[in-house]
């Protein structure tokens, strides 16, 4: 039996590494579900695209 | 100063006023009323003119039967539910407010995720509507209300295109309230919802990762910018009210589930017969029937 502390400096950090993760992951849920609201309920989908063509035939 | 007071002629009236001249009736039943629901007169008047619009003019819908609704008292309306959009329940509201001899409004039972959007929950209540709970059912049919009730719920919204007109099993709870308040039902048959928003494909994944109850894809949506999108077919309507069903059966009975089961599927076939008579008859989805019938 080892009776020392195992826990690497690293591991110590994690459950603000996870916790960041976690936020970002909610961030990025919430963006992805404005977009595509925005684009269903707003300009539609062959809006977008038509803005696409737009900027990129430039 | 002469074409200042012809323009002013031009300001559009005050909704309320515009109510009380094109329903007379219907504005002396509820002006003033303070309804625990939060029924406001004043919003049903300002978006009446639209739903109106959608009746007389671009659905051009026929009503069969509106003098089967009684002109006062409890009744529980009941029919089958269609159209992504649910514009049935508006179009039964116009009729009973423009062409029933006694107008009255209707109370429909809706689910709560239309409550949960942003600026719609509380629309509905303004227009008559209520959260549909049995504790607010049997409060409104104590009132002497007309209770709207679409089985379906939620999934009769989201039929496919090749399944229109297909009913869908009728929950019973409609039958356990008659029952248990002693209240006729009048089944309700409507033909044209289910193709002004013909749905092409539900994405379950978007639906379920967006928190909705489905996610269509019809001819306009998700494609066309807004509000091309809720654009809907100028489809012909037809609204067939049935003759009022008394179940004649005692209070105690609301608690035998296969009576209530029988009763809820034999209401679900009469209107499922009704309407595969009344396609049957129907010359085109957008023609109608003929004028003489």
């Amino acid at each position: 039996m080892q009776d020392f502390d195992a826990t690497t400096m690293e591991e110590a950090q994690a459950p603000g590494r996870e916790e960041l993760r976690e936020r970002v992951w909610e961030f990025l849920t919430w963006l992805v579900k404005r977009v595509i609201l925005f684009v269903s309920f707003g300009p539609g989908i062959l809006g977008v695209l038509w803005l696409f063509g737009r900027i990129f035939r430039r | 100063m002469a074409i200042w007071t012809n323009l002013q002629a031009l300001k559009p009236l005050d909704p309320m006023q515009a109510l009380a001249r094109r329903s007379p009736a219907y504005y002396s039943r509820y002006a003033g009323e303070q309804d625990e629901f939060g029924y406001s007169l004043e919003t049903f008047a300002k978006s009446e003119p639209f739903f109106r619009f959608l009746f007389e003019e671009y659905f051009k819908v026929k009503v069969k039967g509106i003098d089967n609704i009684p002109g006062d008292g409890p009744a529980i309306l009941v029919g089958n539910h269609s159209g992504l959009l649910p514009l049935d329940g508006a179009m039964i509201t116009i009729a009973m407010c423009f062409s029933h001899p006694s107008p009255r409004r209707i109370r429909y039972l809706v689910t709560d995720w239309f409550f949960t959007l942003p600026g719609v929950g509380h629309w509905i209540k303004a227009t008559g509507q209520v959260r549909a709970t049995l504790e607010n059912a049997q409060k409104l049919l104590v009132n002497e209300e007309l209770v709207g009730i679409y089985p379906e719920g939620i999934r009769g919204v989201g039929k496919p295109w090749a399944e229109r007109y297909r009913v869908i099993d009728f929950h019973p709870g409609f039958v356990q309230l008659a029952i248990s308040t002693q209240t006729p039902l009048i089944p309700v048959a409507t033909v044209g919802g289910d193709e002004i928003y013909p749905n092409f494909g539900n994405v379950k994944a978007i639906a379920q990762f967006m928190k909705m109850p489905f996610w269509p894809t019809t001819l306009t949506f998700p494609w066309l910018p807004f509000p091309a999108m809720f654009l809907p077919l100028p489809v012909r309507w037809l609204i067939n009210i049935h003759k009022p069903i008394d179940l004649g059966y005692p209070p105690e009975k609301a608690s035998d589930r296969k009576l209530v089961l029988r009763i809820a599927r034999e209401i679900q076939y009469d209107i499922q017969r009704n309407l595969n008579a009344l396609l049957r008859e129907r010359k085109s989805m957008f023609t109608g029937w003929d004028e003489e019938e």
